[in-house]
């Protein structure tokens, strides 16, 4: 494997198109793991970390807040123009462990491989449980999944979507926004060229008063992955609500958006959540895809998600 | 195909070092190899466990799943740094007077995780120190004796502070 | 007695230093000149028929030295010291297994080019059906092994009294059905080793637990006599149990003898999941039948157990789940029908507690019921079935000491017991479960029951401790220093402690059933003993000193009590006048214990630890649990160190803690290991550590060292009925299988209020 370092943003989209099989890396967090469990093998790695347009943060003329994709999750707690982020700093915090979160970058994050026990856990040397996304011809999530159903367990994805921010993509033909929702797509794939460079994410200007929360559910209290997560956020104006995005985290191929909570929650009175929440318990069961891993099983994590919802909500209430 | 070599210039321990290693080479072995620096421990070349934990600017990371070219330009300390001569550090002699130290392998990792926290909260409480080590695993202990050590480190460190002051 | 001065209290650990340095030397720190790397080509299935083994290509890469398959090893079939059935080998001949089965080994310049080397070795398999349960094992429809005429590797029945007599007199009866997964002891140190052969002799650097042993296995399988072979003994990151079969070092050795060099092998984390030794998973029925008094009368056990592959110390651990428990309570009768099962995974051996966590589960479960269906304080019930010290257990335990009753005291007032049993809080749950171990078991060790022990000293005055055994991390060298420093009253720290050089040390048997503090202590005592005698007389006759007696590092008339000189002094003069021969004090300790007999009845260890442990939880309605404390109380005899006890302590409950709430194989049916991660496996992190109290009940044992029995295995034991048990307290749900997981709880819980509501509506 060989591992080059291009100096500059110009450089680094040149040398992936030239280089069509190198592989990005940043924190590497997420990809060197990987590689050394054998799970995956690449003969180029393009090494993207401390370049200017990637790390820094700033505050846009519209608003909004440019956070760039290499700063690293521990970072973000000390970024002051973030404070009011609650969810964002949230989510940053909980990720993994200390160490993870002092390598791991913002971009590295929401461009996380998904994770399915029968690919991460697999025995490389073994051809059993070859599924999709070992090359294999199926699936062991579902036995008649045409395409790999593995989960996406970003902490940070949930939250950034909740908040509307953009992805802000350096490719071949310039610079150009995205909404982060739209960065995914089926199968685990993402919607970005070989040669796209994800600069940062765009966080559109606070509403005047909002709130935000995360709340994950995981075995240990470190190192583990979100069994499913839920990012909340809720703008109010004179205690009614006004606007709402519920976004759940590992609940299948790409975050989750519950799209009747502003259905159900606006022009209601904040106070009212928690009773508005449980009417959309229902919804919530139906967005989370029934998914198996070593600790639990399909229905158990559609009822955490309802639980972590709840809690979520409640967190809300308490930050009125 | 040969293998791409990439140059490094790392500062480890308070002395730098240049070298033309493999572009590829993780952190680790870079460490244990390259600079014979064996205290730094692997145990699952994945980042889960902490053993292979040192500092890289200040900041405690996996080394195991770090390349050695991340952490070119800058400094890295590793449990070899920490005493000086036959002189222990703090936190070192805290580990031994707490028994915090049982099979030792993932006690390196666990006393520069310490250091970390030591040099940014003096007076960490039980909850806060739960959190700086929650990178670590340890199998032996149970925890409960380096919660110990971590505690009297930072009373050590104070002492030291004082003497130094006079 | 003297007042001890250095036994009892909180030495600081003499291999201390090194390990907070960064300076001990692990296997895998060992660099030496012109090292060949070695890998292991692993089977692809976990059942298979080798067809086709072609390894050309990979001969043929340049920088391999060499690849060897089972038809290139002439002591194949020669690696077999553990286990009774004597049916493994070196490498898979026409048949694969398990996941981890080892088919070839390449050697090779470098890492790199010995990875290349394992992807260009063509086999071709025919996929076999998988025994991946224990169920399916017992069921039969296919055999784990062609060879074998069954799924079954060990049977074992065992019955003591009249079961049937008992049963009949029973009026109060209680049941369960157990479950215990297979469980990684996961020390963090990979296994590693690097051996030298050179002119028809080997070294090997390594970590094992059994270092004479392993000399063995080397031997058997290249051929080199045990007397050309040594085993320099490397800092151990951690043992508990899973270093007493260890393939990698033996292979390791064969390989160095099959290249004539050096040759060195660690394994990936991967290889140490399904290539190593995991505890036995446990499948175990329990009928208990008492008085209305609460009177244990009988019970009748089924217990399944899951071998793996091949059998290494499966069976011993198998007979001591079946039989040890029962002792620490009155059963007039008691019927268990134990079988080992062939699977289709890893070989399967000795866990911290070697067999006893996973039937104290169930039978610790199974007596919470009892108590309930008798309305009877769990603890009252068991205070009033302990045997007591000096009787003879069911199986033939003959304790000199029990402070179970007072364990329960202690561990009543740390979890403030009646207190929190008055005033339930809802949600909120106690629970009990108390443990037998054996200190220094030898059960199922057909060899000597012995130890030894050599203190040296020399003219420069240094005390040298040759002990075969190993220090893993539990704190043994330092336990030995400080019995020396108390019995020639010198620092400590000062003493040097060589554990486990076959060329330097006693033979040993092994450092597993909790026997180092009582074994090798007595041992030691003895050999302090010796040298003191050898010195004193030297000085009298040699140097003319009269009689004189060691003390406090120094020499005293014995009669005058008046200071002679120093020790260190006294060493020179009387070396130099043996023409600077050292002295060696040399201790033997023959432990009144046996074997046991073929039903395992027998008084298998000198000494019996006791403990109850108990812990709180909260179970709150979304399912989620948490284990807010846990109380853990030993009978270890004398305390030697109570720092490193301590140490001990808090390490087994944590890993039981683990085992319970969320350790986990997870093995599927196609016998591939689904958390072979750490990440996946999920040993507990520093967040997971709830509150915990210890306390140590020092009886004095006869047999112990200064009345010393054990700590080692003892914490782990009970946690996890412990754990259950409150559960149950909490919630009213007894769940049978470990590990309690939230996805147990939420279903049961699921259930639970469903069924309230079916009768609400009703």
């Amino acid at each position: 494997m060989n591992v080059s370092k291009p100096q500059t943003i110009d450089d680094a989209v040149l040398f992936l198109t030239e280089h069509p099989d190198a592989k990005i890396v940043a924190g590497g967090t997420d990809l060197l793991p990987r590689i050394n469990q054998k799970l995956e093998e690449h003969a180029e790695l393009c090494y993207i970390d401390d370049l200017p347009e990637m790390c820094e943060v700033r505050a846009e003329q519209d608003g909004s807040i440019f956070v760039g994709a290499s700063i690293r999750l521990a970072e973000v707690a000390e970024i002051k123009i973030l404070t009011k982020y609650t969810g964002f700093l949230q989510a940053a915090s909980k990720v993994a462990s200390p160490q993870i979160r002092n390598q791991a970058t913002i971009g590295g994050n929401i461009l996380q491989e998904n994770r399915c026990m029968y690919f991460n856990n697999q025995v490389p040397w073994s051809d059993v449980n070859h599924c999709f996304k070992w090359g294999g011809k199926q699936c062991f999530q579902y036995k008649n999944s045409k395409e790999c159903v593995a989960l996406f367990q970003s902490d940070v994805a949930p939250v950034l979507i909740s908040f509307g921010a953009k992805a802000v993509i350096r490719g071949s033909e310039g610079i150009r926004e995205m909404p982060v929702k739209d960065l995914y797509m089926q199968a685990g794939l993402k919607n970005l060229a070989h040669n796209d460079i994800l600069l940062g994410v765009k966080l559109p200007p606070l509403f005047k008063t909002e709130y935000s929360a995360y709340v994950r559910k995981t075995i240990r209290g470190s190192f583990d992955f979100p069994l499913v997560s839920c990012a909340v956020r809720v703008c109010v104006d004179a205690n009614i609500i006004k606007d709402s995005r519920v976004v759940f985290g590992a609940a299948g191929v790409m975050p989750a958006e519950l799209h009747m909570s502003n259905e159900v929650f606006i022009g209601r009175k904040i106070e009212d959540l928690p009773l508005l929440a449980d009417e959309l318990q229902p919804a919530v069961s139906k967005i989370i895809a029934p998914f198996q891993d070593t600790r639990i099983n399909a229905a158990v994590r559609k009822d955490m998600a309802k639980e972590i919802f709840i809690k979520a909500i409640a967190q809300i209430c308490q930050g009125n | 195909m040969d293998k791409q070599m990439a140059e490094v210039k790392i500062k480890i321990n308070g002395r730098e070092y240049r070298d033309r290693i493999p572009s590829d080479m993780m952190l680790i072995d870079y460490l244990r190899k390259y600079r014979l620096l064996t205290g730094t421990k692997k145990a699952c070349g994945a980042g889960e466990c902490g053993s292979c934990t040192v500092l890289l600017n200040g900041k405690p990371i996996y080394s195991c799943i770090t390349l050695a070219i991340q952490a070119s330009g800058k400094t890295v300390e590793t449990i070899e740094g920490l005493s000086d001569g036959d002189e222990l550090h703090p936190i070192q002699e805290a580990y031994l007077d707490a028994g915090a130290v049982q099979c030792g392998y993932c006690t390196p990792g666990f006393i520069m995780s310490t250091k970390a926290l030591l040099n940014k909260v003096s007076h960490p409480d039980e909850k806060c120190i739960k959190e700086a080590l929650a990178g670590n695993i340890c199998r032996c202990t149970g925890y409960h004796q380096i919660i110990d050590a971590v505690k009297l480190a930072s009373e050590k460190m104070d002492q030291e502070a004082d003497i130094n002051e006079r | 007695m003297d007042e001890l001065k250095v036994i009892g209290k909180p030495i600081r650990r003499i291999d201390g230093k090194v390990k907070v340095t960064g300076k001990a030397v692990y296997s895998d720190d060992v660099i030496l000149p012109r090292t060949l790397i070695a890998k292991v080509l692993h089977a692809r299935y976990a059942h298979a028929k080798i067809l086709r083994l072609d390894t050309q290509k990979a001969k043929d890469l340049p920088g391999v030295v060499a690849v060897y398959t089972a038809k290139d090893i002439k002591f194949n079939d020669k690696y077999f010291r553990m286990g009774a059935t004597r049916d493994t080998w070196v490498l898979a001949e026409d048949y694969v297994r398990y996941i981890g089965d080892m088919v070839a080994f390449v050697v090779a310049e470098d890492e790199e080019i010995a990875e290349k080397a394992l992807k260009l070795i063509e086999v071709d398999y025919e996929q076999l059906p998988v025994v991946a349960t224990l169920t399916d094992a017992e069921a039969a429809e296919h055999l784990a092994r062609g060879d074998k005429p069954g799924n079954v590797a060990m049977p074992l029945v065992v019955e003591r009294g009249d079961v049937e007599k008992d049963f009949a007199e029973a009026t109060v009866f209680v049941s369960g059905k157990y479950s215990f997964p297979s469980l990684h002891q996961l020390h963090l140190e990979p296994n590693s080793a690097t051996a030298v052969y050179e002119m028809g002799k080997l070294t090997v650097y390594c970590a094992s637990q059994v270092w004479f042993h392993i000399r063995e296995d080397i031997s058997a399988v290249t051929g080199i006599p045990e007397k050309d072979i040594e085993i320099k003994p490397m800092d151990i990151g951690g043992a508990f149990g899973a270093r007493n079969d260890q393939p990698l070092p033996v292979f390791t050795a064969l390989l160095a003898t099959m290249v004539k060099g050096t040759v060195k092998m660690t394994n990936s984390r991967l290889e140490e999941f399904l290539a190593c030794r995991p505890s036995l998973g446990m499948d175990i029925e329990i009928t208990m039948a008492a008085d209305s008094e609460g009177n244990f009368l009988s019970k009748k056990t089924k217990l399944l157990s899951g071998f793996g592959a091949y059998s290494s110390d499966s069976d011993a651990v198998t007979a001591i789940a079946c039989l040890r428990a029962d002792n620490n309570y009155r059963f007039r009768s008691v019927y268990i029908e134990g079988t080992g099962l062939y699977l289709n995974h890893a070989p399967t051996a000795a866990y911290r507690g070697f067999g006893n966590p996973q039937m104290h589960f169930a039978l610790e479960q199974t007596i919470d019921k009892l108590a309930v269906k008798l309305k009877m304080d769990p603890t009252e019930l068991r205070m009033k079935n302990f045997m007591h010290a000096h009787e003879t257990t069911i199986h033939g335990f003959k304790p000199q000491t029990n402070g179970i009753a007072e364990c329960m005291n202690k561990a009543k007032e740390l979890m403030k017991w009646d207190e929190k049993k008055k005033n339930s809080v809802k949600g909120k749950g106690v629970g009990v479960a108390a443990l037998i171990h054996c200190s220094g078991s030898r059960a199922g060790k057909p060899e000597f029951a012995g130890s030894s022990a050599h203190l040296r000293l020399e003219g420069s005055g240094a005390l040298t401790v040759l002990i075969g055994e190993c220090e893993m991390g539990q704190g043994a060298k330092t336990v030995f220093a400080q019995i020396v420093a108390e019995e020639l009253g010198v620092d400590p720290q000062q003493v040097n402690v060589i554990m486990g050089d076959t060329a330097l040390t006693p033979f040993s048997t092994g450092t597993n059933g909790s026997k180092l503090t009582i074994n090798l202590g007595n041992a030691l005592l003895h050999a302090c003993k010796d040298l003191k005698r050898k010195l004193t007389e030297c000085l009298r006759e040699r140097i003319g000193t009269g009689p004189v007696i060691v003390k406090d590092g120094n020499i005293y008339g014995e009669y005058t009590g008046e200071y002679v000189m120093s020790l260190e002094e006294a060493s020179a003069r009387a070396c130099y006048a043996r023409n600077g021969q050292a002295f060696l004090g040399v201790g033997i300790f023959e432990p009144k214990a046996d074997l046991g007999d073929r039903t395992g009845y027998g008084n298998l260890a000198p000494a019996y630890p006791f403990g109850i442990q108990m812990a709180e939880v909260t179970v709150y309605d979304d399912g989620s649990y948490t284990v807010d404390k846990l109380v853990s109380v030993h009978d270890i005899g004398k305390v030697i160190n109570s720092q490193m006890a301590y140490g001990q302590l808090y390490g087994g409950v944590m890993q039981a803690l683990g085992s319970v709430t969320m350790e986990n194989l997870s093995i599927n049916n196609e016998g591939i290991y689904q958390a072979n991660t750490i990440l996946e496996y999920k040993p507990p992190t520093i967040l997971e550590m709830p509150e915990i109290e210890g306390a140590l009940v020092e009886t004095i044992d006869p047999y112990g060292p200064y009345g010393a029995k054990c700590i080692a295995e003892p914490p782990i034991i009970a946690i996890a009925p412990a754990v259950a048990n409150a559960i149950y307290d909490a919630c009213g749900l007894r769940f049978e299988q470990a590990p309690i997981t939230p996805a147990l709880v939420k279903k049961k819980l699921m259930q639970k209020q469903r069924g309230a509501n079916a009768e609400e509506e009703a």
